[in-house]
This record gives C-alpha cells, sequence and structure tokens, in this order.
C-alpha cells in the first residue's frame, strides 16, 4: 500500500516544530483514539499527539529533525487504520462560533429568575409587600438583562438579516416575542405592578436555544464526516523538476508548463498534454464514458480523469481557475445558487404563523384600550402574554429535534445528512435521476463476453503478469499462475516468448465485427490464428435492482441520465428493467435536462458520482453521491452514501419521509397548543405562572414526539 | 428583609462564578471531543491539551 505523502502538508510552528492535520479512518471509538496516541508518543521528537476521537482527526507536532512525517503515517498505517493529510484551510472554515456560551448565559439566567419568579408568585398568595417585590423584580430584571440582548442575539441578528431582505422566518415572531416582552415587564417594574414576565422572555430563550445547538452538533458532526472524506479523495501530485528527481506536492499547487508524473490508477490533477508515447485514460469521472481511452504524445488529458494505463508524463496546461475542472465547479456553484430561496416547512409556517402572531397581540391590545377602556399598561400587558403564550416555542424545536434525531440515526447507517434541509426536500421529490457510472456501477470491471476455455485459459496466464487494470479484471475471472518471459509494451499490450499476443486492437490486429456493445475489450492472438475477443463491463452495485424496485415502490420514478454509450446505459438499464433512459450527455445537458423537469413542477433527486454530474446535482432539488464521488460532486451533494451497496438510499428516502411526516405534526401541534391558549392569555388570565408551565410543557412534548423517529 | 440585600448579591455573586467557570471550559475547548474524553479518564499519565 502506497501512503499520500504528507510533506506537503506541513506547518511550521512557533516553536521551530512542525505541526500537521491528519484525518484518520476506521477508528471505532474513543479507545481506538488513545490506542494512536500512545504508538505515536513512543516516537522519537514528538512534541504532542493529539487525536479527537469526535471528529477522527489527529492533530501532531513533531521535530523534523528527528521524526519525519513519513514515520507518522507508517505508525498509524501499520496499527490498521488509513491516514491522509488534511487541509488546514478546511479546517479553519469549518468552525463556526459555538452556541454554547449563550445556552450557558440563559440556562445561568433561567435558573436564577425562578429563585425570585416562584418567590413573588408564593409572596402574591401570602404577605409579600410591595417594596419587596419590586426588589425582586429589579433583581429579575438584571439577571433577564444579559439573557434578552446576548444569548438572543443568536435569533435578533438573523431576525433583523431576514426583515431587511423583506423575508419571514422563524427569528422574526421569536426576536419580537422576547424584546417585547422584556421591554413590557421593565415598564411594570418600574410602575410597581403585580406581574412581570421576565421570566417568560428568558424561558423563551433557553428553549429556543436549546433547539439551534442541537441543529448546530448534527450540522458538525456530519460536515467533519464529510469533510474527512473529502480529504481522502483529494489527491497530491507528482512535479517532475528540472534536475529529474520528483517531488510530490498538493495538486492545487501545480501551474501551466509544470511537468508531472502520473502513475497508474492515480488522478491526473490537472489539464494537461501527454508526453509519453502512448496513455490509456479512464475519463468517466467527467465524461461518463466507461470504456478508456487510448491516446498519443502530445493528446490532451483533461484533470480529474484516471490514467487506467501505464505510468506516464505530462506538461500542465492548465490549472486551477482555467481549467475543464474548475469550469465544471464554477457550472455547479452557478446552477446551485438556487438553494437559498427553498422554503423549507419551518419557514412557510413562520410566514404564515408570524403575521397571525403579531395580529392577535394587536387586536388583543386594541380590543382592551377600545373595547373594555383598559388603562394603555394594561392592554399592554394582554398583548404581550398573547405573544408569549402563541411564541412559537416549540415550533422552534419542532424541526430541530426531529433532523437530529434523523441525522444521527442515518449517520450510524453509514449516511452523512450534509444540509438538515435536504431530509425535507427529498421527501418531497417525485422522481429520481441516476447516474450511470460510477453510481449504478462500481469501479470493478468484470468479465462480459468471454471465447471457450483453451483460449481463455492462455490469455488468463499472459494477463496474470501485468497491473493494468483490463489484465487485472480478466486474470481475476481466470485464474492462471503468470506465465514467464511475458514482454509489456506499455499503453498496447501483452507479448510471449512464442509470439502470443494479448492487447489493443490494434496492436493483437483484431477486427471489430458486428456493432459496438459499448464495452472496454482486451484482444487476445496466437500466431497465425483469428484474434478473438474479451469484453468487459463494469459490475453494477450490490442492492442495484432490489433498490430500483424499492424506489418504484415509494413512487418515484427511475431516469438514467449518463454521459456513457447508448450501448453500455441500455445494458444497465435492462438489469433492473428501467425504461427512461439517456446517453451520451454532456454535464450542460445533464443541467439542463434537470432544470427543464423542474420547470414542469417535478422535484428532482439526484444520484452522482463524477465531475460531469456536479451540476445537474446542484441544480436538483436534493442531490445525493456515492463516497466514492469526486470532489465536485460531493461539494454539490446534499447527502451522501457511504459503501458499496445502492440499498442505503431506500433507507435514506424512508427516514425522510417519517422526518418530514414528525416535522408536520410537530409544527401543527405547536399551533394547536398556542391557538388554544390564545383565549386564555386575550382574557387577561394567562399568569406568569401560566405561561411558564405552558411553554415548557410544549416544548417537551415536541421533543418526544421526535424521539418516535425510528 | 434586610437579610435579602446581602443575600441576593451573595447568590448572584455564586452563580456568576458557576458561569464563569463553565464559560472557561469552553474556552479551554473542554467540549471538542466528549467521545474520545471518556475513555481518557482512564489514563494515569494523560497531560491536559494546551
Amino acid at each position: 500500500m502506497t501512503l499520500p505523502s504528507p510533506a506537503p502538508h506541513l506547518r511550521k510552528t512557533a516553536s521551530g516544530l512542525h505541526s500537521l492535520t491528519c484525518t484518520i479512518d476506521g477508528m471505532k471509538c474513543g479507545q481506538c483514539a488513545l490506542a494512536i496516541e500512545r504508538s505515536l508518543a513512543r516516537l522519537g521528537g514528538v512534541a504532542s499527539a493529539r487525536v479527537n476521537a469526535t471528529t477522527r482527526r489527529l492533530n501532531i507536532e513533531i521535530d523534523r529533525a528527528v521524526t519525519g512525517p513519513e514515520q507518522v503515517f507508517e505508525t498509524v498505517a501499520e496499527l490498521g487504520y488509513r491516514i491522509h493529510p488534511f487541509p488546514e484551510a478546511e479546517e479553519e472554515a469549518s468552525r463556526e462560533a459555538s452556541l454554547l456560551v449563550p445556552l450557558a448565559v440563559a440556562g445561568f439566567g433561567l435558573m436564577n429568575i425562578m429563585l425570585f419568579s416562584i418567590s413573588v408568585w408564593a409572596g402574591l398568595a401570602t404577605d409579600m409587600g410591595a417594596d419587596t417585590r419590586s426588589l425582586f423584580h429589579w433583581a429579575s430584571a438584571a439577571v433577564a438583562a444579559p439573557v434578552v440582548v446576548y444569548s438572543a442575539s443568536v435569533f435578533h441578528l438573523p431576525a433583523i438579516a431576514a426583515v431587511r431582505n423583506g423575508r419571514m422566518t422563524m427569528d422574526v415572531p421569536i426576536s419580537i416575542a422576547i424584546l417585547a416582552t422584556f421591554a413590557a415587564s421593565l415598564r411594570e417594574t418600574l410602575h410597581g405592578a403585580d406581574h412581570t414576565y421576565f421570566d417568560a422572555a428568558v424561558s423563551l430563550t433557553f428553549f429556543l436555544l436549546l433547539g439551534r445547538i442541537l441543529d448546530q452538533f448534527l450540522r458538525r458532526r456530519s460536515r467533519s464526516a464529510a469533510d474527512n472524506l473529502r480529504a481522502l479523495t483529494e489527491g497530491n501530485a507528482f512535479l517532475i523538476r528540472e534536475d529529474g528527481s520528483t517531488v510530490e506536492i498538493a495538486a492545487s499547487a501545480l501551474g501551466p508548463g509544470d511537468l508531472v508524473h502520473v502513475p497508474l490508477g492515480a488522478r491526473i490533477p490537472a489539464d494537461a498534454v501527454l508526453l509519453s508515447d502512448h496513455g490509456e485514460v479512464d475519463e468517466s469521472a467527467i465524461t461518463g464514458e466507461s470504456r478508456p481511452r487510448f491516446l498519443r504524445a502530445g493528446d490532451a488529458l483533461t484533470g480529474g480523469s484516471a490514467n487506467a494505463g501505464a505510468a506516464l508524463r505530462a506538461r500542465v496546461t492548465a490549472a486551477g481557475a482555467a481549467s475543464r475542472l474548475a469550469h465544471i465547479a464554477d457550472l455547479a456553484d452557478r446552477a446551485g445558487s438556487h438553494r437559498g430561496r427553498q422554503q423549507l416547512l419551518a419557514d412557510r409556517f413562520a410566514r404564515g404563523y408570524g403575521p397571525f402572531v403579531t395580529g392577535a397581540a394587536a387586536a388583543g391590545f386594541l380590543g382592551w384600550l377600545l373595547l373594555l377602556d383598559a388603562q394603555v399598561s394594561e392592554a399592554v400587558m394582554i398583548a404581550v402574554a398573547v405573544l408569549v403564550v402563541t411564541c412559537p416555542c416549540a415550533a422552534g424545536l419542532a424541526t430541530p429535534a426531529v433532523v437530529t434525531r434523523a441525522g444521527n440515526r442515518l449517520l450510524a447507517d453509514g449516511i452523512i445528512v450534509r444540509d438538515g434541509g435536504a431530509l425535507e426536500r427529498l421527501a418531497e421529490a417525485t422522481d429520481i435521476v441516476l447516474d450511470k457510472t460510477g453510481t449504478l456501477t462500481g469501479q470493478e470491471l468484470v468479465l462480459d463476453s468471454c471465447p471457450d476455455a483453451r483460449i481463455s485459459g492462455r490469455a488468463g496466464a499472459i494477463a496474470a503478469s501485468s497491473r493494468h487494470p483490463l489484465c487485472v479484471a480478466l486474470s481475476r475471472a481466470i485464474r492462471r499462475n503468470p506465465l514467464p518471459g511475458v514482454a509489456e509494451f506499455p499503453g498496447r499490450g501483452l507479448e510471449t516468448e512464442d509470439g502470443e499476443r494479448l492487447g489493443s486492437a490494434a496492436f493483437v490486429g483484431g477486427d471489430r465485427e458486428g456493432p459496438d456493445d459499448g464495452l472496454a475489450e482486451i484482444w487476445y492472438a496466437a500466431p497465425g490464428a483469428r484474434p478473438v475477443r474479451f469484453g468487459f463491463s463494469q459490475a453494477v452495485r450490490p442492492g442495484f435492482a432490489e433498490t430500483v424496485e424499492g424506489l418504484r415502490r415509494r413512487g418515484l420514478r427511475p431516469l438514467i441520465l449518463s454521459g456513457d454509450t447508448p450501448s453500455a446505459v441500455a445494458a444497465v438499464a435492462g438489469k433492473a428493467g428501467i425504461a427512461d433512459w439517456d446517453a451520451g450527455r454532456s454535464p450542460e445537458e445533464k443541467l439542463a435536462q434537470i432544470q427543464s423537469m423542474a420547470e414542469r413542477g417535478k422535484r428532482v433527486a439526484m444520484l452522482g458520482d463524477g465531475l460531469n454530474d456536479a451540476p445537474a446535482l446542484a441544480a436538483a432539488h436534493v442531490s445525493l453521491s456515492p463516497s466514492s464521488a469526486t470532489d465536485a460532486a460531493q461539494n454539490a451533494a446534499d447527502v451522501i452514501l457511504l459503501g458499496e451497496s445502492l440499498l442505503p438510499l431506500l433507507r435514506v428516502i424512508d427516514v425522510a419521509r417519517s422526518c418530514r411526516r414528525l416535522i408536520a405534526q410537530n409544527l401543527a401541534f405547536a399551533a394547536v397548543y398556542n391557538i388554544l391558549s390564545l383565549p386564555l392569555a386575550l382574557a387577561g388570565m394567562l399568569t406568569p405562572l401560566a405561561a411558564a408551565i405552558l411553554m415548557s410543557s410544549s416544548s417537551l412534548l415536541v421533543m418526544a414526539n421526535a424521539l418516535r423517529l425510528r | 428583609m434586610t437579610s435579602l440585600l446581602y443575600l441576593i448579591p451573595a447568590a448572584m455573586i455564586l452563580a456568576v462564578a458557576a458561569l464563569a467557570a463553565f464559560v472557561w471550559t469552553v474556552r479551554t475547548r473542554q467540549y471538542d471531543d466528549l467521545e474520545g474524553d471518556r475513555y481518557r479518564i482512564f489514563e494515569d499519565d494523560d497531560r491536559p491539551l494546551r
């Protein structure tokens, strides 16, 4: 096994040591983290080694004079874990302000304000004097102020932003309720009144922050899992220096004119021209075409495709923003810009509920002032009581509680949900578009058409001595001991001492008869005999037919959209009886098709893995990728399915649907609960004590309902 | 009732001290790896994160 080189990712620290962040795959629990730390500590020159078992990352500081980063990698690999350097830039970006401190301030406020509130409630029934009550109200105000200003700014700031953009989100009614309750209570305190609602403002903030923090925990866990996965697939490049030596650098550091070495199986790091005489590349990630392409010196190589043949040399023509890769990524970015505007259930709820809440409060105020001739202060308190009781506290918890539960369940099943809203959108999907190469089919090639046993045996024996992917696939199907004295002609084929040849059609002298069946092929000929052909296709992923059947049963119409040849697509579509398929699609055409389906009112879920799928993934209503997908596809995907099998697709759809059902139930419950208690508030019968009980009990019920998700 | 004038500030000071202690634990990143820390407590020669 060759390890990715950590050298380009080393950072120099202030104390002259080098630090490195890596992602570690294969850890089961915290014990593994400790075992890794212990082994690393035994290496000399390790100043500190810390494995975070939650994010699955290693932070290590080494003295390069004593221990190289390669030794660190070997040590971890020997323990049986996969280790890969983690780009520091991404790690920095994934840090966002924690909500723990705002929650702690709100919790501190809630506990202490209850100390005063319960005293006042008890005092009202007994003999507390007006001065003492006033003192307790002032103390409550002092405790509530930091909560309302600091902790609740988590809602105030987005609410202000939403109002500026003319939108209505859940933050707006929340923010209004918290601020109005606090302001009115302050006014009551000034006038020495009996009731204040400081405790309501504080507990509102606390419960809502709880919902937010659940949301944040899930997002962080999913994001760190997704980032780790991306670091594992990110490639380095081998730069050939002027003196002929090679050095491994990050692919992003390449520039036009650089000479690169691409080993067998590696990704071509940038757009380039081929310098070797021959080459064979697998462009399936870019075009969807599963058959490797043969190239000659001077032909163009596209960054992101894989080297399917012998190691080759190439000169970079375009890297970074100018490359084909960057162009497609850009297309995906623009196609994905619509995402922010999509309305989730909670937002739709807020759009209807927000005006209702403020309307009810205004009606209460005017009703008491004009119809019942109440004093202004009394009418204001009625309006505040309405705001408190209708404030969507349970509604603010409704979505995060369910989505967090669903996200954690799915993560345990090997499904990463990068965006909580994706589950709701997936539940709404009407059609599902599937990419073929790499998505429905795996990476492995299988022998499809095979001549008689004697010839196969010879071919298998010759193939056993080569590492070419087609030869590997052939010898996997036909196991023979390698034949001695086989000469390999890179990019063309193999020849034995007796003159038997195994290789490309041109090398062996094979002649295609009949229609092209779209399979990758290898030819065999004994001297003087007629060449025979072996055809290969990519194996479909396990659970393919079952998954397609399951999709149909769930009312989703599957459609295959591939860049591969019609015959190759038809073969795969036939295995699961999919009648709708399109072949030979460019990334732009895939994108256009998704957009036109969306215009016809369809909600399209897209499952794809290649660079060529990225724009279509970004444009789809919801998008999914297998974990083997290219960077660009994973960036555009909302959901990432780990493992080979396609069956998790059904699981995530089922969870998404019950998730949406539970969210809708929670929101309906919150609305009904709040509206039922509205008359109490309008009649002026809602005491602060009743408000506190109503609010906490509805929040708890919503949380309990979320736990029903299986 | 004048005792309240001592007791309320005393209660507040204690509560703020507890809050400050919690904020310190957040600042020193003690909640970054709850999964690993629950095994780490069994380590004899554990060094705190700097």
